[in-house]
């Protein structure tokens, strides 16, 4: 037996195309995540590691397979999905803050809507987790004055306001000019020695490698390598993850 | 996004003001009214049109039954419109409700398709046609307010599909239900844009009541040609009617403005 | 190009001038190949494109108000408005420059418009018609309109029989015909309103008026939206065919011919 908090078995994911035909994008992902783990995803554009991801908490429904968050089958009907994901929160590209609310909003909406905390609580914990990304000074700021990595720490702060066992970055960084980079990657790293489950879609494979636990290599919908940072990066078995790798670190 | 194919009101309020003074010189030129003689009679004519036995009155009287259509029309509108725009916005989200999609879609189709004068007519004369003792100023309200709902149907569905879908997407990855995702965060972004194109419809309403006539109502169009018809005077009246509905698109739409403004503070331009 | 602005603009000129010098008009019969404009709706527009034939496509207009037609005839749009001699005989005193071509173009009888087959109230209308005939009371309203100054004609003035227990009688006109009915006010005054004021209250019932245009009557009265339609209706027997009409209480109402008085040479 395994202690897998999250569990994913025989994954697929079929998209039917406005011209009828299908497009297959995950073709049998079998695989799960211990408490405390990292692990990158990587793999070429169009692969489908952001799918992958986002079956992981049901914004795309799987085709087939079945995904257990700490033993419970979410796939199936009867599971309360909007409580799953308040367990399972998830960080965007392009970080989806709300612009109407002011940061403060954005970070205590969710928990006092969903009654985790009372507004007062839910205000403390606000106050800590943008202390915590380095932005307490921005609580009443609009999200439209923030510059792109400052959306990114507060959308992280978002996350966090939820007390979630499991993040989910998909492509945190892609969106961000290169100088707002770092700041996020600083918070990310920080979070990951705290002993935040995580898992991390990225193409940033310095951070990858320095941060992960183990290394997943997604192509055509299935993983083609999996193994720790050195194993995956340092050594690669297959030849399309000598390719991949080939060209994304000679930038 | 589909708007209705009129102009409601206009660009800068200077361009407005200057075609609005051009008017006014033309309506005076073409009443030969730079002459001693021609303003005499000029006043004389104005004398007879308004001010003999209040005849104002009916203009005022016109314009409260104008203002009293258009506005119910837009209640009635209002409340349509919510209640297809869910019904279209639902069934694309995910809801299986074919059956209301269609029929919101077939409703939104016949009464956005055929001018709002034949509709008016077919409830005055065809649908009512036996209800004679009710007001036929709440025939028109109910006739315009549906063609209204029509077009206010699409603006709300406009306006919460401008949203990025990211906005839905991020509230629902926090554990918010389609429904709190829907009034909590989407929503109040795409009222910032419904409710200054409510205002438009608002507008172009006002200006469609003039057909009001037609089955009778005494609208501020119908009171001009009533007193036309007591003083044979061509003009006059008609122009004041003009000036009087531009003047109220005029304030309407700069209102518009200043809630726009208002409704974007805080935000990046 | 040059020569043919050129061309274009003689002809302009030339058009002018044949206009200018355009022999004026001196019988209905020259009206035959001119452009004429009438009510929507009115015996007037059935006259015209009787007296157009083939033509009336192109030149006759039709107005939903008389205003309107006067003013498209004041502007040299079109040549005559063929209208019903009463509201006719208004307009020249109210507006300059026009005059009545003494020869009329027909002569009309004005009755009540009833719904085909609305017999009971035909017959009740017709009963009320003939007393008030036979004891001068229509007489009376008559010569109230057609001497002095109906203008000043207070509504107020006017028993709609509010309040009725026979219920409510409901007439549809349109408020632009003087002078037969007029809008003054919230309220209306003209000889039909005051014939159907009596008629009314002979039949126990409230009158209601219905303004609406003129062309929208025949519809309301056969969708029963009204009772009766009383609008200085001419009976013809095209009319009869859609509708029931009462006893005629006007005859010989000239339809005349209105055009620009420096237009017309008698």
């Amino acid at each position: 037996m395994n202690d897998y908090i999250i569990e994913v078995k025989d994954l697929h994911k079929t998209f039917r195309l406005q011209d009828g035909g299908e497009l297959h994008v995950l073709n049998g992902i079998s695989t799960g995540i211990h408490k405390g783990e990292k692990i990158a995803v990587i793999g070429p554009s169009g692969s489908g590691k952001s799918t992958f991801l986002r079956c992981l908490n049901r914004m795309e429904e799987p085709t087939s397979g079945i995904i257990s968050f700490k033993g419970e089958d979410i796939t199936s009907p009867k599971c309360d999905i909007d409580h799953v994901r308040s367990k399972m929160c998830m960080v965007f590209q392009h970080f989806h803050l709300f612009p109407h609310l002011t940061v403060r909003k954005n970070l205590t909406l969710a928990p006092v809507e969903l009654k985790l905390m009372n507004p007062d609580e839910a205000d403390t914990r606000a106050k800590e987790l943008l202390a915590r990304v380095g932005l307490a000074d921005k609580i009443d700021e609009w999200p439209d004055r923030l510059s792109g990595g400052q959306k990114q720490r507060v959308a992280i702060a978002r996350a966090l306001a939820m007390n979630p066992d499991v993040l989910l970055f998909d492509e945190p960084t892609s969106a961000l000019d290169p100088e707002m980079i770092g700041e996020v990657l600083d918070v990310m790293k920080e979070l990951a020695d705290s002993g935040m489950t995580m898992y991390l879609v990225t193409h940033e494979m310095g951070f990858a490698h320095k941060v992960a636990d183990r290394v997943l290599f997604i192509d055509k919908g299935i993983i083609s390598e999996e193994g720790t940072p050195e194993e995956v990066f340092d050594d690669p078995k297959q030849p399309r993850t000598k390719e991949f790798l080939s060209k994304v670190l000679r930038r | 996004m589909t708007m209705r194919n009129k102009q409601t009101g206009a660009g800068r309020g200077d361009i407005v003001l200057g075609i609005f003074a051009l008017f006014l010189l033309y309506a005076l030129y073409s009443s030969g009214f730079f002459t001693a003689a021609a303003w005499q009679d000029f006043n004389r004519r104005f004398y007879q049109n308004f001010v003999k036995d209040s005849r104002y009155m009916m203009l005022v009287d016109g314009l409260k039954a104008t203002i009293f259509m258009t506005s119910g029309a837009t209640l009635i509108g209002l409340a349509v419109g919510l209640v297809l725009s869910v019904i279209r916005v639902a069934h694309k989200g995910g809801a299986h409700i074919p059956v209301l999609n269609a029929m919101a879609e077939t409703y939104i189709t016949v009464l956005r398709g055929t001018p709002a004068m034949v509709q008016l007519l077919i409830w005055n004369f065809t649908i009512f046609a036996s209800a004679r003792d009710l007001n036929t100023q709440y025939i028109a309200i109910l006739a315009f307010g549906l063609n209204s709902g029509a077009y206010i149907a699409e603006i709300f569905r406009g306006g919460i599909e401008s949203i990025d879908p990211g906005q839905m997407e991020a509230a629902r990855s926090l554990g918010l239900s389609y429904g709190t995702s829907m009034k909590l965060i989407v929503l109040p972004q795409a009222l910032r844009n419904i409710i200054p194109m409510l205002f438009n419809e608002f507008i172009a309403l006002l200006k469609e009541t003039s057909v009001a006539g037609y089955i009778g109502i005494d609208d501020l169009t119908r009171a001009g040609q009533n007193i036309q018809a007591l003083t044979l005077e061509h003009s006059q009246p008609l122009v004041m009617v003009a000036i009087i509905y531009l003047v109220i698109v005029m304030c309407l739409t700069r209102f518009v403005r200043k809630l726009e403004e208002w409704l974007h503070r805080g935000r990046r331009g | 190009m040059k020569k043919f602005l050129v061309l274009l603009l003689v002809l302009a000129l030339c058009s002018c001038a044949f206009g200018a010098e355009q022999a004026k008009l001196t019988t209905t019969a020259q009206l035959k190949t001119e452009r004429l404009a009438a009510q929507r709706g009115t015996v007037g527009q059935y006259i015209a494109e009787d007296l157009l034939g083939d033509n009336k496509g192109t030149l006759l207009t039709t107005y939903e108000k008389y205003v309107d037609a006067i003013a498209s005839l004041r502007q040299g749009k079109v040549r005559a408005v063929v209208m019903d001699e009463m509201p006719a005989k208004r307009f020249l005193a109210e507006v300059e420059g026009l005059a009545i071509m003494d020869e009329a173009l027909s002569e009309e009888n004005y009755a009540i418009g009833f719904r085909k087959g609305n017999t009971e109230l035909v017959a009740e209308v017709n009963k009320a018609l003939a007393e008030m005939k036979a004891d001068g009371t229509l007489d009376a309203i008559f010569a109230k309109y057609l001497t002095g100054d109906y203008t000043a004609v207070k509504p107020e003035t006017i028993d709609f029989n509010k309040g009725a227990k026979g219920g409510k009688l409901f007439v549809g006109t349109e408020a632009g015909f003087a002078p037969y009915e007029l809008k003054v006010g919230s309220s209306y005054i003209g000889i039909d309103v005051e014939m159907c004021a009596v008629i009314a209250k002979k039949l126990g019932k409230e009158l209601v008026i219905e303004n609406m245009n003129f062309d929208a009557l025949p519809m309301a009265v056969s969708t029963n939206k009204v009772d009766m339609i009383c609008a200085g209706i001419t009976v013809t027997d095209e009319r009869k065919e859609n509708m029931d009409f009462s006893e005629n209480y006007v005859v010989g109402a000239k339809q005349v011919a209105v055009v620009r008085a420096d237009d017309y040479e008698k």
